[in-house]
């Protein structure tokens, strides 16, 4: 079973999973979620972090352009994560194991649907084999 | 040129402008960093081809202290940086400014950040000395290049010049904006990375610091040339200034009233790999 | 004093590399290699073969502890006398009474190290300052020195052992050696020494240090290189089957290296770091073990970015500066 480390803000991408739980749509069981209040609390060390560590995909989830519980987060969030992007790709790091959303509280079904998208996408994918950290 | 420097810093001493200046002064083998605190001592400092350290590291060590610096183009956008960054106050720093000829190695041969550099007059002085340098309008074209190579190509050359690394952290010393107090790779908790040479964690380190320097750098490319074992560097670092500039419209160390362009945003920013 | 033929001595430490791993300079820097060489000045030094920059100590594995087991013997062939000495002063550390330090010396016993002399030293060398030069033989099993197609030999049975003894040297050989040392003595700096390690202790307080270390950049280059700096981190990382126990360089130039866990700094700023690098190498080193810790090979004057020069300091605190 792959792994992916969700990063999903408190407010709305969290809500978002609690309403595809609640409606009872069905996702595969891929994520592992750590909440965080923002996605503009994500540092992007978390991510290359948890690419080191082993992590399938990581996934950083938080509220739409102009929804953000603290108004602005969410938009700092996108530069560093378009930042983010372009150095991956840049260095020929394997697309589809990074993504990013924005999943409102109301949104239960896009969140069960962005969760199978991830799925799909990484399992294209052959095991990951670049950048991980010894562990033998 | 040479006098026309020291001329200007004899003025800032006699003025009372400076209490102490970093410039440039003979070294064994090359142009070597002096720090003068008395006006008679000015006759110490050189300039020529060699003069490839970006001073701006050193000021963050005489904050409170009217320190003045002879500051060729990038060196004064990395002051600006840092005084955007509220490390530096702007009227602490007194800055001679030098129109930039273009550094050279021992070969003789121009560095990359010099040969296309746009900035080789400093953007924001207090005095100039000489006249004004007109920059290169080159786009990245090095970036470009890489940029036109396959993704595993590319993964081959990062990981290439990652493994030379002796993690010694030249790179990062030399660096005017690697001035965190405890840089991630000295932190032991949560420790990001783990000591020693395995591939992952020198492109981790690699990875992580060009990341760290996204819409700070200016390009200087002292972290290259201080690098003993000749790790490129600034491959990465030019990438994302290349990006910073095509995403937010953003170039760093031109004004110092300007948000670094990570602490700032824009509603109309691209979002289109956001699902 | 010996010849043996290079080709020889070539193809003798290609063999060698089955039973034995062979460092040598290759492609610029010192490191393992099937046998091959190239004569060279390393950037990296001789100590990578016996101090290496990552090494595993030990492993606690399904409750238990197991001893990192001892590899092939090591043969450290053609680097400059210079690091072979540097290893041997590491060796006056490493053989501390109370606490020797197995994994070095159980390498250096068995290993062998042959270094080639140096015909044509650099420009930033100054070796002769320690009472060596670029013919030593201090720290080398055997000493070879280039002539036409055959090496000259001064080595011991070690050597000779596993590469032959070759033919007695001519009296013309023996004259090519003397001619060459004196010659490439002539060409390197001699930094006056004496009574350095008192003069420094004497000023450990003076505020010259200040001055001295302003323009170091405190990154480790200097240390990493150094031939003779041994300093290391032992650390535990977490693997799949257990823990691994592992040593890396470390530097004194760091301000991490001293920090404690109560996050106060003995060695704050730059000005300790530089003095405590220049004071063991010339002070606390001789005190301890009666040689100095540098050999002069320049490398840190080479390597540093900002030029920060070793020779320079100990003019200027050694009062001939």
């Amino acid at each position: 079973m792959k792994k992916v480390i969700a990063f999903l803000c408190n407010w709305c991408s969290y809500a978002g999973a609690d309403l595809a739980g609640v409606s009872r749509f069905q996702y595969p069981p891929i994520t592992r979620t750590i909440r965080v209040p923002c996605s503009g609390r994500v540092n992007p060390l978390y991510l290359f972090k948890a690419l080191y560590e082993g992590a399938d995909a990581v996934w950083v989830s938080g509220c739409h352009p102009g929804d953000c519980h603290y108004q602005t987060g969410n938009y700092y969030a996108r530069r560093r994560f378009a930042i983010f992007n372009a150095l991956m790709e840049y260095v020929g790091f394997e697309k589809g194991r990074v993504f990013f959303s924005w999943i409102s509280a109301s949104e239960g079904k896009k969140f069960a649907e962005t969760v199978k998208h991830i799925k799909e996408e990484v399992e294209k994918l052959p095991p990951r084999q670049k950048f991980l950290r010894e562990n033998d | 040129m040479i006098e026309r420097i020291r001329e200007e810093a004899r003025k800032a001493f006699e003025e009372g402008k400076i209490e102490i200046l970093i410039g440039f002064g003979r070294g064994t083998l090359r142009a070597t960093p002096i720090f003068i605190e008395k006006k008679e001592d000015v006759d110490k400092l050189i300039w020529d081809d060699t003069c490839w350290i970006n001073l701006a590291t050193y000021l963050r060590r005489f904050r409170g202290k009217k320190t003045g610096i002879v500051a060729k183009g990038c060196d004064a956008r990395s002051v600006v940086a840092l005084i955007a960054e509220k490390q530096l106050k702007r009227e602490d720093v007194y800055i001679i400014g030098v129109p930039c000829q273009g550094m050279k190695n021992e070969k003789g041969e121009e560095f990359l950040s010099c040969r296309y550099c746009e900035y080789p007059t400093p953007p924001v002085y207090d005095v100039l000395v000489g006249e004004k340098r007109e920059g290169k309008k080159e786009n990245y074209p090095d970036v470009s290049e890489f940029e036109s190579m396959p993704p595993e190509k590319r993964w081959e050359f990062f990981s290439e010049e990652a493994k030379k690394c002796i993690r010694c952290y030249a790179c990062r010393e030399a660096c005017p904006m690697c001035y965190c107090e405890e840089c991630f790779v000295d932190s032991l908790d949560p420790r990001w990375l783990e000591p020693g040479l395995s591939l992952s964690s020198l492109q981790f380190w690699h990875l992580v610091r060009a990341y760290h320097q996204a819409g700070r750098c200016s390009d200087c490319g002292a972290c290259e040339r201080a690098c003993p074992m000749d790790v490129k560097i600034l491959y990465l670092t030019r990438k994302l200034n290349k990006e910073v500039r095509e995403l937010f419209g953003f170039v760093t160390g031109l004004d110092p009233e300007a948000l670094p362009p990570l602490g700032t945003y824009s509603t109309e920013d691209k979002e289109e790999f956001i699902l | 004093m010996r010849r043996i033929k290079k080709e020889a001595i070539e193809k003798k430490l290609k063999e060698l590399a089955k039973d034995y791993r062979i460092f040598a300079p290759m492609n610029g820097d010192v490191k393992e290699t099937g046998g091959e060489f190239e004569e060279c000045f390393p950037r990296l030094s001789g100590k990578c073969a016996f101090l290496p920059p990552e090494e595993e100590i030990l492993r606690y594995k399904d409750g238990k502890v197991e001893e990192t087991p001892e590899d092939k013997p090591i043969i450290l062939f053609g680097i400059r006398p210079c690091d072979a000495r540097a290893i041997s002063l590491i060796e006056l550390a490493m053989r501390d009474e109370k606490f020797p330090d197995v994994y070095f010396l159980r390498k250096k016993e068995k290993g062998i190290i042959i270094s080639i002399a140096c015909k044509e030293p650099g420009d930033t060398c100054f070796c002769t300052s320690f009472g060596h030069g670029p013919f030593s033989t201090q720290g080398s099993d055997a000493l070879l020195v280039e002539k036409d197609d055959y090496y000259l030999v001064l080595g011991n049975e070690k050597f000779f052992k596993l590469f032959g003894e070759g033919e007695e040297a001519r009296e013309e050989d023996k004259e090519y050696f003397e001619e060459a040392k004196k010659r490439a003595e002539e060409k390197i700096e001699k930094i006056p020494v004496d009574n350095l390690g008192e003069k420094l202790l004497s000023r450990i307080e003076d505020p010259v240090w200040e001055k001295i270390s302003r323009k170091c950049l405190n990154c480790g280059a200097c240390t990493f290189l150094c031939p003779t700096c041994y300093c290391f981190d032992i650390q535990d990382l977490e693997r799949s089957w257990g823990v691994s126990r592992r040593r890396y360089w470390d530097s004194c130039m760091f301000s991490i290296y001293t920090k404690e866990a109560s996050g106060h700094n003995p060695r704050p700023t730059h000005r300790e770091r530089v003095r405590n690098r220049i004071m063991h190498k010339f002070s606390y080193y001789p005190y301890l073990y009666g040689e100095f810790g540098c050999t002069g090979c320049g490398r840190c004057v080479v390597y540093c970015p900002v030029n920060f020069d070793i020779r320079e300091v100990l003019k200027i605190l050694g009062g001939s500066g």
